[in-house]
């Protein structure tokens, strides 16, 4: 190869190939790094620019169908209730106070927690006079935790009811202290949590709860 | 031949009802004895250990599900295995359950499996995360063993490091192209 025409190769390397290169890799790998980060935003973008009523029908794990009664429900037989498998949407889950819409799924793996907010397998759907903990990120659907307050009103939807909590406390954790739920007890208490402070870049081990008491819906019976 | 098509019709019919009949939620008398049996606390020297909250509420919620319906069978060898897990853990001596040595989580873990093998569930254990999950014969999650208190928060580890490792990338390119004279007039 002629002198010039390495000189022109190097040129062709340097100003074009290189940057090309660069440009490829590092899209790629920002891409790669954002994307846990840009899944949870995304999602909860949709639903606070969404105009329209959120439409279930698309969401193949759902069993989210919910009944209009004429009469009030005084109370729902249990072999009436479909008890939700891990996984399933089975509930609409809103705090109007702070702008929260969002559909309930029952578990509260991390894949479940990318689509809306889940329910701990070791506690109890709505009706069943029972804690219920609820659980959601915090740069996610509960970011806005933060705005709740003593008094306000949390509404879950069910096929079977709808249920209405009002919120008594909040309470800052750490994850791995016991002390700050009750598993155990015969009351129905919504206990939901997100990771704290809410604009943490990072793990943290600490965990923001609100606690709130069942105030109307209709209670699961047993014959 | 329509006689035959509306026996079969018939059949079909009836075995779909009777199914359905057996799918209906809720707690039948097999499945209360189990759960008083679970919920029935060990006497270890003077203290009394019980299952936690969160582990017998997933026992509960799962028995709940639609079409489960604990057999007489069944209900005999799941006591039987809780039976013989309450005599390991006494025998341990241990008066907390985390303390248990691993011969005994051992014996335990086959009580479950066979337990569990009962209800045609499988259990499987991740010891990256200390998960234990039992899945029903459709591969359903039904319950896990693992931390109460998720983690609800943005992990950025993944971005750091990649932010890290294209700066160094970047730099190092930078210099073998100083040294190439690529950027050479």
């Amino acid at each position: 190869m002629s002198f010039l025409k390495r000189k022109t190769l190097k040129k062709v390397m340097a100003y074009l190939g290189m940057p090309l290169l660069f440009s490829v890799v590092g899209y790629g790998l920002f891409y790669l790094a954002l994307s846990p980060l840009l899944s949870p935003a995304l999602s909860a973008l949709s639903m606070v620019i969404s105009n329209s009523r959120p439409d279930f029908s698309e969401d193949i794990h759902s069993i989210f169908s919910p009944q209009e009664h004429t009469e009030p429900v005084t109370s729902v037989k249990e072999e009436e209730v479909q008890m939700p498998k891990y996984g399933a949407h089975y509930a609409r889950f809103q705090i109007e106070i702070a702008g929260i819409d969002t559909n309930l799924y029952f578990g509260d793996g991390q894949e479940i927690l990318k689509k809306g907010i889940g329910q701990y397998m070791g506690s109890f759907i709505p009706g069943s006079g029972k804690p219920i903990m609820i659980s959601g990120h915090n740069n996610g659907v509960f970011h806005q935790l933060q705005r709740v307050s003593a008094g306000d009103i949390i509404t879950i939807t069910t096929n079977y009811g709808v249920y209405e909590y009002q919120v008594t406390d909040m309470g800052v954790f750490k994850a791995t202290d016991k002390s700050a739920y009750d598993l155990n007890q015969e009351k129905e208490q919504l206990i939901l949590y997100t990771c704290y402070p809410f604009n943490m870049l990072g793990l943290t081990d600490k965990r923001y709860f609100v606690y709130a008491d069942k105030v109307s819906g209709p209670p699961i019976v047993s014959e | 031949m329509k006689k035959v098509i509306a026996s079969i019709m018939s059949a079909l019919l009836a075995v779909t009802v009777s199914i359905t009949a057996f799918a209906a939620s809720g707690i039948n008398a097999n499945e209360q004895a189990i759960l008083d049996k679970l919920k029935a606390p060990i006497t270890v020297g003077d203290k009394n250990l019980t299952l936690p909250a969160e582990y017998y509420n997933q026992a509960e919620n799962y028995l709940k599900q639609d079409g489960v319906d604990v057999s007489d069978e069944q209900k005999a060898t799941i006591i039987t295995q809780i039976d013989e897990a309450v005599v390991i853990v006494k025998e341990s001596g241990v008066t907390d359950l985390n303390n248990l040595p691993a011969e005994a989580k051992n014996k335990l873990m086959a009580n479950a499996e066979k337990a569990a093998a009962a209800l045609d569930l499988t259990l499987t254990f991740d010891s990256s995360n200390k998960t234990l999950t039992v899945k029903d014969s459709n591969g359903t999650v039904v319950a896990k063993i693992e931390k109460v208190i998720k983690t609800t928060g943005a992990d950025t580890t993944v971005a750091v490091v990649t932010v890290v490792t294209l700066v160094s990338l970047l730099a190092g390119c930078a210099v073998v192209a100083r040294k190439s004279r690529l950027m050479a007039k």
